[in-house]
């Protein structure tokens, strides 16, 4: 039988509130949890979960952790991104393009991977750095066991993130504004300061606003770093609640913990769009397409440009993944010297436990296929419904949808495992498997994909839809028909990318993985939290040559990015 | 063929509430050729989107085809893919991703009615023969051109046969000469075919030379219907006489067959018109001028004022007792100077009651 319209339609919209109740549900258990006790008198409800965690000085030493870590991490990111963006968008630099492609490519490094290179760098025993400065200061160190330390390893990994999103501001800058300046006798540094930089200000701001959230969400490099040193974070603090290593697992705890957290990263994002509306009053974005006013620069000015960028690439991106590779190659860890690069052996690489390598890389292969599929199909309903249908309510949906990016992705998990170990047990047992990951994955992902569809669809002239269905082609048939053809190119961008975070993602993954559904990127950190750094460095290296296919993929496929949206 | 009774819908934005049609009547005959014809923002594209099923009104009743589309009184809305009914769009919506053959067969293949391979293919022949385009089967869409996206816009909207055929602004992404073109073609493919066509325009000129019938709407309301010459010649309000084009008014008195305007008396054609204040209106071409005086009613002494030339015919200015009116002539003589006599023919004026406010 043929469906008419309203009953496509009413599919379509089920379809797309699947996924929007599931988030609204995991984002209330964090609450539900905090106020609920078992009793021998049965449940109770009350606020102490919330009373012990804010009479415990180890909180406030996790936030104030947290705070600066997120101000360096954010700061680190600013000193690189933002430079690196002006040069790029606003002066003669010869081959910036380069610069683009490897700013990106640097989004796709795995956070962990980067973290554990920074450890063999600058661990206060064994970090290649420190040796070296002991050499020369003996009781001098560097430690990156500490807040700063690590804010400094994010925010070398958040740096692309805010090349890319204050390009887009320096992009669209009116170059008629600095023109005016010109004619009127303000030049140079001034012209830079009191119109270039005023202009560009919200859209700092925003990137800024954005990276916090992401910084406060940051469970990666903590955890690499943080956790064996007893130096907590946000995510790590919940991890630690969840996962001790002693005692009973407090669930309240770390709920209580995860309202507080959801409603600062909440208000966070809401300042974000705040800031965003105001850049937009502003003016300076119009939509129209410019040619920015592009500042000439001498021969000092490129070999300065090309010296900063590089020194950026060299210890944002480079330094940290070969270090990791040397630390693979040797039995226990030493500085770079001929007696080293004798001793260097692939023993590390037989020492891997392989067949748990090899399950985790088939369960993450499986979760890159099946995650990207899921999230895209659907992320076409929501953004269908949010952009084409006139459906009351489309942009409740609409923002639901986005949660997931505005909450840090430790709480799904905490959620997800609580639903799955204590509501779901009986009857669906799915704590262990990876359909777990599966289904928290896409939820997560796709306040990615909506996005990516709704800019994308809002390019698609509702026309070519409406000649389908005033021509009698019914919805489901003008969506395979129509409209995935039209957007292929973004549906093959979007696959690729989900897929490459679906590879490095580990945050939701330590709350639920078991020894049944273990991803790669857990038994790396397995092997990095049982102490054999250097197998675990093997283990990354092996992580790392994986990933090449999907990255040259990546690249040949869809060499234009969607930054809007995407949640390092 | 197309029925709409008291159809109205109401856009409610954060800017207020916009009133896009106010409880619209509209019959359209089969084999008609109807045109809406309105400034944008009077409720044409609503009008045609609502018969389309492409919006959804508030209330009132739209049938195509002799079967109930939509009714409010019924709870029915019938969605756009159930209509059969064929459209072309402003934007022609041809998909870029297939070729021009592939394009008219998808409503064949995936519509409504889906056909057999080797119907499929000689329907989508017959449609291409009919625009001209046979040639182009093969070609991908975004190889053609405007005035091609066009015609294959048409063929495909006329592949599934329809009985109703829906265009909107078809023309208007059009340059000049094509246009013309097009609308020849429109005219005889509609005739040949004879489809009921809802066609709409902001082109007056379209919508006449096209039309065997037109509405003219404004503000979500139609203000009349009619043939084109009757709309032209028998306005039902100024606002109608003024869409088709420049006009003079003059404003008088009425007093049994004669009107004192503010030119001078001039006599109608209607004896007995009641008395009262009235506006008088003169179409440029309807002023008639001449050297010497002409036997007739009505005709009044006027200085040229200015004379400008645009080829096929003379714009003059003419002051006629303290007021200048627009007159428009052959310029197959030398065109007139100083002082003229004006002819104004009481057969070829409109007269409306001026409003009591």
């Amino acid at each position: 039988m043929r469906f008419s319209r309203p009953t496509q339609r009413s599919v379509l919209i089920a379809i797309a509130l699947i996924p929007a109740a599931a988030i609204v549900g995991l984002l209330l258990i964090p609450v539900w949890v905090s106020i609920r006790a078992d009793t021998d008198a049965g449940a109770v409800f009350s606020l102490r979960a919330y009373r012990a965690l804010f009479s415990d000085p180890f909180s406030y030493r996790t936030l104030f952790n947290t705070a600066i870590f997120c101000s360096i991490a954010t700061l680190t990111a600013l000193s690189f991104g933002v430079p690196a963006a002006w040069i790029v968008e606003r002066t003669t630099l010869p081959r910036k393009g380069l610069v683009f492609t490897f700013m990106t490519a640097g989004l796709l490094i795995p956070g962990f991977l980067s973290a554990m290179g920074w450890v063999f760098l600058l661990h206060p025993r064994i970090g290649l750095v420190n040796a070296a400065i002991g050499m020369v200061v003996p009781e001098w160190r560097i430690n990156i066991a500490s807040p700063v330390g690590m804010g400094f390893v994010q925010g070398l990994g958040l740096a692309p993130l805010a090349f890319i999103m204050t390009a887009a501001t320096f992009r669209s800058a009116n170059p008629e504004l600095e023109e005016a300046a010109a004619v009127h006798g303000i030049a140079g540094v001034r012209a830079f300061l009191r119109v270039t930089l005023p202009l560009a200000w919200p859209g700092i701001l925003a990137a800024a606003i954005y990276i916090v959230t992401i910084g406060l969400a940051a469970f990666e490099v903590p955890a690499v770093i943080g956790l064996s040193n007893r130096v907590f974070t946000f995510s790590t603090y919940i991890y630690t609640q969840v996962h001790p290593n002693e005692g009973a697992p407090r669930y309240d705890l770390a709920a209580a913990f995860g309202v507080f957290v959801m409603a600062l990263a909440g208000s966070l994002s809401w300042l974000y769009f705040r800031v965003l509306r105001h850049g937009h009053r502003f003016a300076v974005v119009t939509g129209r397409s410019y040619r920015p006013r592009q500042t000439e620069l001498g021969r000092g000015g490129v070999f300065f440009a090309w010296m900063f960028l590089s020194v950026y690439l060299f210890i944002g991106q480079l330094l940290p993944l070969l270090t990791l590779v040397w630390s693979s190659l040797l039995r226990y860890f030493q500085l770079p010297s001929a007696a080293a690069f004798a001793n260097l052996s692939l023993v590390n690489y037989r020492g891997l436990p392989w067949p748990h390598l090899i399950d985790g890389l088939k369960n993450t292969a499986f979760l890159m296929a099946a995650v990207s599929t899921f999230v895209l199909a659907l992320s076409l309903a929501i953004s269908w419904i949010v952009v084409r249908s006139k459906a009351r309510g489309r942009f409740v949906l609409d923002a639901v949808a986005f949660l997931p990016h505005a909450v840090p992705g430790i709480i799904f998990a905490l959620s997800a495992a609580y639903v799955a170990l204590f509501v779901l047990r009986d009857f669906v047992p799915i704590y262990g498997t990876v359909f777990l990951l599966l289904a928290v994955y896409v939820l997560e992902r796709t306040s990615f994909g909506t996005r990516m569809l709704n800019n994308a669809l809002a390019q698609i002239h509702p026309e070519l839809e409406e000649a389908g269905q005033v021509m009698g082609i019914a919805l489901f048939r003008r969506l395979a028909r129509i409209l995935v053809p039209l957007l292929a190119p973004a549906f093959l961008n979007g696959w690729l990318w989900i897929a490459l975070l679906t590879y490095r993602e580990l945050t939701i993954a330590s709350l639920l993985v078991t020894p049944d559904n273990v991803t790669l990127p857990m038994v790396i950190w397995g092997l990095w939290q049982s102490g054999s750094f250097t197998r675990a460095a093997a283990g990354a290296a092996m992580g790392l040559v994986f990933m090449l296919p999907f990255v040259a993929a990546y690249w040949y496929f869809g060499r234009r990015l969607a930054p809007e949206g995407l949640k390092a | 063929m197309i029925r709409v009774a008291k159809l109205s819908k109401t856009y409610r934005g954060a800017s207020g509430a916009v009133h896009a049609l106010r409880e619209v009547d509209l019959d359209v005959a089969r084999g008609e050729f109807f045109v809406l014809l309105g400034p944008s923002g009077s409720g044409k594209t609503t009008l045609l989107r609502s018969v389309a099923g492409l919006e959804r009104p508030d209330g009132g009743e739209i049938e195509v085809g002799g079967h109930a589309a939509f009714s409010s009184e019924r709870k029915l809305f019938v969605p756009a893919e159930e209509r059969g009914v064929g459209m072309v769009f402003q934007s022609y919506a041809i998909w870029p991703h297939l070729t021009v053959f592939e394009n008219v067969a998808l409503p064949l293949t995936q519509g409504k009615k889906r056909l057999a391979r080797e119907r499929v293919r000689q329907r989508v022949a017959d449609a291409l023969k009919l625009v001209g385009m046979e040639e182009y089967a093969a070609r991908p869409a975004p190889l053609l051109s405007g005035g091609q996206q066009q015609r294959v816009a048409l063929a495909r909207a006329l592949a599934i046969d329809p009985e109703v055929l829906l265009m909107d602004e078809p023309l208007s992404n059009l340059d000049a000469r094509l246009r013309e073109e097009v609308r020849v073609k429109i005219k005889a493919v509609a005739r040949e075919l004879r489809v009921t066509v809802l066609y709409v325009t902001h082109d007056q000129v379209e919508a006449m030379t096209l039309a065997d019938r037109i509405a003219v709407m404004a503000d979500g309301r139609i203000l009349q219907a009619g043939a084109p010459d009757e709309l032209y010649r028998r306005p039902a309000s100024p606002r109608v006489a003024e869409f088709f084009g420049a006009i003079n008014w003059l404003r008088g008195e009425a007093r049994g067959g004669v009107v004192e305007t503010e030119i001078g008396a001039l006599r109608l054609a209607v004896d007995g018109a009641a008395p009262g204040r009235i506006v008088v209106g003169v179409r440029p071409e309807d002023v008639k001028l001449s050297a010497a005086r002409a036997e007739a009613d009505n005709v009044l002494v006027g200085e040229v004022r200015s004379a400008v030339f645009t080829g096929g015919e003379f714009l003059y200015d003419i002051e006629v007792n303290g007021k200048l009116l627009l007159a428009r002539a052959m310029s197959d003589r030398e065109a007139l100077k100083g002082t003229v006599f004006v002819h104004l023919p009481s057969a070829r004026m409109a007269l409306f009651r001026e409003d009591p406010s």
